[in-house]
């Protein structure tokens, strides 16, 4: 199974959220600027990055953790790969995707914005990492659900097996 | 290899390229409205952009699909592109090649009132078939690159 962070750029909620998920950063601690800006990634991608799933690393069950930036073609970008699984005969429950978008505040949207669009990283990766930190809370519990669920998921396939 | 001709709305000019390398229509004469009706996947009405539509299988065993993409066409291909190795394992190959020829936004903007019923299906059989021997210089490309 893969899980796919997937925000607007791949630069900064998906990048925490991944790190989160793979044990590098702890749930329940704010992680500090340094912290933030030494995460592999961070703040750190280009426009044309934007539609190229990443590998960030395997989680503690070998699940294979994945960032994508859909842009702003969010539907179009989940219509076309849940096509592309279709296409292949592939399942698209062996990838879940998370939206992380939902949980970030306006300060780490504009900081984003002005650090990565517009490459005012001096105003705008201290603005975004200030964001994340103020809605870090939402992003630790949006992967902690995430894992909570592949658990229950992954108990009912063992069940099932053990059934067979 | 899965051919992929997509275009802005994936309705007119997909359909027709994806019909010419299957031999469905003959490249040599603009096809009639009563050709472009019987094509199983022209104007259909409940399009989904960003979907890979199932065309058909050429000769040489080669799946060819018609895709809508909006104006986001390099982020889809990048997308999909990379996606089958890295999200499903896979080593397919998918060639996209781009069915929207100069100018085309308007008339493909034109053909979705006819498809909406907002203007005759006859004209827009004549628009489309404006940019017909251009698809089909498209179409002879493709296969003159993929298969000669």
């Amino acid at each position: 199974m893969k899980i796919v962070y997937r925000c607007y750029g791949r630069a900064h909620s998906s990048v925490v959220a991944s790190a989160i998920h793979l044990g590098r950063l702890r749930p329940d601690k704010k992680p500090t600027y340094s912290e933030l800006c030494n995460l592999k990634f961070f703040d750190a991608t280009e426009r044309w990055d934007i539609g190229i799933p990443t590998f960030m690393g395997k989680d503690d069950m070998g699940r294979e953790v994945f960032t994508l930036g859909l842009g702003n073609q969010r539907p179009l970008g989940q219509t076309a790969l849940e096509s592309l699984a279709e296409v292949l005969g592939c399942s698209m429950y062996d990838v879940v995707m998370v939206d992380t978008l939902g949980t970030i505040n306006w300060s780490s949207r504009i900081g984003g914005f002005l650090s990565r669009a517009l490459k005012l990283v001096p105003i705008g990766r201290p603005l975004v990492a200030s964001g994340i930190r103020g809605s870090f809370g939402r992003l630790a519990s949006l992967v902690e659900g995430v894992k909570r669920e592949l658990e229950r998921i992954d108990k009912e396939e063992s069940h099932l097996r053990y059934r067979r | 290899m899965h051919i992929v001709y997509h275009c802005r709305d994936g309705l007119i000019n997909s359909p027709l390229a994806a019909g010419i390398h299957l031999g469905l229509l003959d490249p040599a004469h603009v096809p009639s409205e009563g050709e472009l009706r019987a094509l199983p996947f022209y104007g259909r009405s409940n399009h989904v952009r960003g979907r890979l539509y199932p065309a058909g299988t050429d000769e040489k065993g080669n799946n060819v699909y018609t895709l809508g993409r909006s104006n986001a066409a390099p982020f889809v291909i990048k997308l999909l592109s990379t996606a089958v190795p890295a999200l499903f394992d896979r080593d397919d190959v998918l060639v996209f090649f781009d069915c929207d020829v100069p100018g085309g936004g308007l008339l493909s903007s034109i053909k979705c009132l006819g498809r909406n019923r907002k203007m005759s299906y006859g004209w827009a059989v004549k628009l489309a078939s404006c940019e017909y021997f251009r698809l089909v210089q498209v179409v002879q490309n493709v296969r003159t690159g993929l298969y000669s």
